[in-house]
């Protein structure tokens, strides 16, 4: 079923989830960073917003894919992926 | 349920996401109802939706989770749809195109849309060619698969964005356009320089040999016109242009609404039954010997009868023999 692939997480659970994934994340100062695998800031797939714990919305686990919470930038990478090719 | 997190979950997935007390709860059946809701995303497509995300699993977070199946299984609106599509979209066209729609509307949301449908029937759009394109929207390929998940997953996207005017409209167009290739329509108004261009498109685009201009009787003249052009532009290639006439009371919406209102009046025929004019023979030849049989019985009651004519007379004659005197 289509609920079966979405696993639902909380606001506050996100960095954990992250961590467990395999997702970098560095500590400078006060401050967390998530990164991406070639080590840069991590940014959304689809609309290029740099990622906080905050704005998180969507996570592939797979290929580590990060989407803002802006659900269109999820939506639009489904349908890139599904429909487009 | 409330430690979600990473590989554990993973493990646990049940057909029930239940999160908490306030969220919805997705299960099967509520699954089921959107799909019924939902219909024009076609089988495939959901398919490969759920095969997508079981293979890379996502996680999702709650605020996102329901606008994302919302999504994925969008509401339809037909009419929006085309309502963004129509500045492109030719006259004639945008005509068909609603047509159409308002058939897809009607039958999936099951209003009382007849009198917009009736309207668009009497304004000569839902031709042919309408017909076509509520089948092509129906068929659930091009518009259902490509077009339609992009738009709606875009959300407000205006038609002037420039992912529109690329990527989907190019798609619809040139569906739409592969379908008619081989006729031109002949408009009252139209000048003859957009029908030559019409046609050579259809010819040097789209590699068409013959193509057909579809025109009434009073634009039978701007067609001939456009033809002997289309000739002199043709040069060495073979261009095959012709007339195909139509006339108003053979148009087929036309037709079909004749059709409608004339069954509404009239009287049941009767059910030919050959054996009945048998039956009617048979019966008549039956009164016929009845009656004949009738009218010997008569006359043999007449001859015996002593007050007949031809009795009286031969009892006189047998009175005149027995008593000669």
């Amino acid at each position: 079923m289509l609920n079966k692939g979405l696993i639902v997480f909380k606001k506050n659970q996100t960095e954990e989830i992250l961590r467990r994934i395999g997702v970098e994340i560095i500590i400078e100062g006060d401050k967390k960073i998530i990164l991406n695998e070639l080590g840069a800031p991590a940014t959304c797939e689809c609309c290029k917003k740099s990622l906080s714990f905050n704005n998180i919305g969507n996570i592939a686990k797979g290929s580590n894919l990060l989407f803002c919470e802006n659900p269109y930038c999820f939506g639009s990478h489904l349908a890139k992926k599904l429909f487009n090719e | 349920m409330n430690d979600i997190s990473g590989v554990k979950v993973e493990a646990n997935i049940t057909p029930q996401l239940s999160l908490d007390a306030k969220s919805t709860k997705y299960n099967k059946c509520n699954f089921s109802n959107q799909k019924r809701v939902v219909p024009y995303l076609s089988a495939n497509a959901i398919k490969s939706v759920e095969e997508y995300l079981k293979e890379n699993k996502f996680f999702s977070r709650e605020d996102n989770f329901e606008e994302i199946l919302s999504m994925i299984l969008p509401q339809k609106n037909y009419r929006k749809i085309i309502d963004k599509i129509s500045p492109y979209i030719d006259d004639r066209d945008r005509g068909h195109l609603l047509a159409a729609a308002a058939m897809c509307v009607k039958e999936d949301e099951s209003r009382e849309t007849e009198k917009d449908i009736i309207d668009l029937k009497n304004s000569g759009h839902f031709t042919k060619r309408g017909r076509t394109i509520y089948n092509w929207l129906r068929s659930g390929d091009v518009f259902t698969q490509d077009i339609y998940p992009v738009i709606s997953m875009k959300g407000g996207m205006d038609v002037s964005d420039e992912i529109f005017k690329k990527e989907i409209f190019p798609i619809f167009w040139n569906e739409m356009i592969s379908k008619h290739l081989w006729r031109v329509f002949a408009k009252k108004r139209a000048s003859k320089d957009d029908l030559v261009s019409e046609i050579i498109e259809r010819i040097y685009f789209h590699k068409r040999e013959h193509v057909y201009i579809y025109s009434r009787d009073n634009v039978n003249r701007l067609a001939n016109m456009a033809i002997s052009d289309c000739s002199k532009c043709g040069g060495s290639h073979n261009i095959r242009v012709s007339i195909k006439k139509y006339n108003i009371g053979k148009h087929p919406a036309l037709r079909f609404k004749l059709n409608r209102e004339t069954n509404k009046h009239k009287k049941k025929k009767k059910k030919y039954i050959p054996n009945k004019h048998k039956h009617k023979n048979i019966k008549s030849n039956k009164k016929k010997s009845v009656i004949e049989s009738k009218q010997q019985q008569e006359i043999k009651k007449l001859i015996n009868s002593p007050t007949h004519p031809s009795t009286s007379y031969v009892t006189r004659i047998f009175s005149s023999t027995q008593n000669p005197c």
